[in-house]
């Protein structure tokens, strides 16, 4: 049973990693952002280490909502997906190698991310700050690859890149992981309040000390049940596209 | 198998790493708050004493004197021992404050800044433990009109409508922890182009309802004209001079009436007029490790050619204040174009002494005459009942004003910060 699911994750991985153009932009882009915008010409000059939490933030929920949205919507529309729900093969095994694939791309690029930090924007901060912001970001990936997945379902081979663009970057910009949400206009922060983005940086700014004082369960509370409507939404898509 | 050795390999790689990245020096415990430091040679914030002994408990001075007291003594090794620093002004966010701190500045006077900031601050203020952080006092948001300066970076300002206004403005100023009113205003008659204003009578009114409450209420001017109409509006002190113009007796003597105070961010305004002193002091010196961003903010220009005499008139006007008599206070506008956190102390207080300004005094605007003018009780000066906020120089800061760059040793509450050198 567990052979099924750890072979399709090599395969996944292995198909990923066959595809250079798509997984070398995929690590660079967050880590060349993050060193020209967090780093070079850093907004607010001497936050090192929120600029850090910011862009790992940043850089971790791409390949969560990429690897899903594109891979599955190209999968779906050239029927691979059919395919593979027509062999004996369990749906859970797809969507495994899916979350695995992309992990490996966060911890690839929270590694770059934390070397970059730690050697050149001198960023010091304890080991269990480091080791629970590894944690939290990577466990909040979660979310953001069931938006994928969704949309992935939903959105053709050719319009899912342009449509995970289109709510990715201005969903982090909204949230403050480019330029601290306190610097923004109040109603920007009304609206950062709605979105997964700006509440799983909010915890991850909690480690070090740098969040705007909402409670750790108003975060979990809002991602735990961003994550539910989404299950349901998958779920409804499924039934749909059995049909 | 050999996969998953690799895959484990490179699990426990990843979980090590986490152990080789950087951490924060170690706190001190507590009690190293509690010490007796000598024989040093002491400028209290206003004098230089004799070789005396300085006796900290818990964060706190409480005593200084001429004898060796009982007990377990640091050797202070003959060296200078003088109060933190006190910028006043800086603009302070990120780790400006950890910045300041490791330069010697151990409260800052924050101008205009998000009030979240402040309120955070606050708390921790009266407080005795460890921190890293320079202590901060603020304005919180400046009091400006539609579109005026404050108003252009990006952080929404609240703004004020017309004279009947003031009083709500202050009301919201307390209410979101301001410790005085900072208030932009320029003239109708300035020449130069700048962003809209609050009219006189709104100013008036601002300094009115300050004083209502009982709150110190600055003003930000850059003109010789507007300064004139602040300092006739009975604003407490002035945050910028200006070099439009030297000052005219008519200021002098109207500020000498009122006691009003000049911060003239010296520093800031000689980056645009002259641009020499930072390199010169600064940027030149291989030896002192300015960070990335600090060295970015100090390399800053601002384009444009000045006409050679306002340099002159603005040292000019500070000679003639300081010698009408009138309290000048050393600050930097940190993080402004030609300036960094803590770094910059040094260069205001050269320009400073490029007006003429004796040394002694200029120690003291940069740490007593503040404490004074802001109303911060325990702060400033080396004596009893004073919060242990001192920096231990190696050379005498009264013979050599860059003796105070990169302190040997920084104390914030009586602890020990940074590095020793």
């Amino acid at each position: 049973m567990f052979a099924i699911h750890q072979a399709e994750a090599k395969y996944d991985l292995l198909s990923l990693w066959r595809t250079p153009g798509f997984y070398l932009p995929a690590i660079l882009f967050p880590v060349v952002f993050y060193y020209f915008f967090g780093v070079v010409f850093s907004f607010s000059s001497g936050a090192a280490p929120q600029m850090l939490v910011a862009y790992s933030c940043f850089g971790v929920i791409g390949p969560a909502l990429f690897n899903f949205s594109v891979a599955v919507a190209s999968d779906r529309v050239h029927g691979w997906l059919a395919l593979k729900r027509l062999s004996p093969m369990p749906l859970s095994a797809y969507m495994l190698a899916k979350y695995v694939s992309s992990t490996v791309f966060a911890v690839v690029i929270l590694v770059m991310l934390f070397t970059l930090a730690a050697v050149v924007a001198d960023v010091s901060l304890w080991t269990w700050q480091w080791a629970s912001l590894a944690f939290i970001l990577l466990a909040g990936t979660l979310p953001f690859a069931l938006l994928g997945l969704l949309l992935g379902l939903v959105c053709s081979d050719k319009a899912a890149p342009g449509v995970v663009n289109l709510i990715y970057l201005p969903m982090a910009f909204l949230s403050g992981l480019w330029i601290p949400v306190s610097l923004l206009p109040d109603y920007v922060q009304r609206i950062a309040e709605f979105l997964p983005t700006y509440h799983l940086s909010q915890l991850a700014f909690k480690v070090i000390g740098a969040d705007q004082g909402q409670s750790v369960g108003f975060h979990l509370g809002y991602l735990v049940a961003f994550s539910l409507v989404l299950g349901l939404l998958i779920r409804w898509r499924f039934s749909q596209l059995q049909k | 198998m050999k996969v998953k050795l690799i895959l484990l390999i490179i699990l426990i790689a990843i979980f090590g790493g986490l152990f080789l990245l950087p951490e924060p020096d170690e706190q001190p415990t507590t009690s190293q708050n509690t010490f007796a430091l000598g024989p040093v040679n002491i400028f209290n914030g206003t004098e230089v004493l004799p070789l005396s002994y300085v006796i900290v408990i818990d964060g706190v001075i409480t005593g200084v004197q001429p004898r060796p007291p009982g007990g377990e003594v640091i050797d202070g090794n003959n060296a200078w021992l003088m109060p933190g620093l006190i910028d006043a002004h800086v603009h302070a966010w990120g780790d400006a404050l950890e910045q300041q701190l490791v330069q010697g500045v151990t409260t800052v006077i924050d101008m205009f800044g998000h009030p979240s900031t402040l309120q955070q601050e606050k708390e921790l203020r009266d407080q005795f433990q460890f921190s890293r952080s320079a202590t901060m006092y603020g304005a919180g948001y400046l009091v400006t009109g539609p579109k005026g300066h404050g108003t252009q970076f990006g952080i929404q300002v609240p703004v004020m409508n017309g004279p009947e206004d003031a009083e709500r403005v202050v009301a919201e100023r307390i209410d979101s922890g301001s410790d005085f009113i900072k208030a932009v205003y320029t003239s109708p008659t300035a020449v130069y182009e700048h962003a809209p204003s609050i009219s006189l009578e709104e100013l008036e009114a601002v300094i009115r309802a300050g004083h209502e409450r009982d709150l110190l209420v600055v003003v930000h001017v850059s003109d010789h004209q507007s300064a004139l109409d602040a300092v006739q509006a009975g604003a407490d002190g002035l945050v910028h001079s200006f070099f439009d113009k030297v000052a005219s007796d008519q200021l002098l003597s109207e500020m000498k009436q009122r006691d009003t105070f000049v911060i003239p961010t010296l520093t800031f305004y000689e980056g645009m007029l002259r641009g020499t002193s930072t390199e010169t002091l600064l940027l030149n010196n291989p030896e002192f490790e300015i960070s990335a961003p600090a060295k970015q903010s100090l390399g800053m220009k601002i384009p444009g050619q000045f006409p050679e005499h306002f340099f002159t008139n603005l040292i000019s006007s500070t000679k003639r204040m300081h010698e009408a008599g009138i309290r000048l206070l050393v600050g930097t506008d940190a993080p402004n174009p030609n300036t960094a956190h803590g770094w910059s102390m040094v260069v205001e207080m050269s320009l400073f002494a490029e007006a003429g300004i004796p040394a002694q005094q200029i120690l003291t605007a940069a740490t007593a005459a503040t404490a004074d003018a802001f109303g911060m009780a325990d702060r400033g000066k080396i004596d009893s009942g004073y919060r242990a906020d001192f920096i231990l120089l190696e050379r005498n800061p009264l013979e050599d004003l860059t003796a105070l760059q990169q302190p040997q040793v920084v104390y914030k509450n009586g602890f020990k910060v940074g590095r020793e050198r």
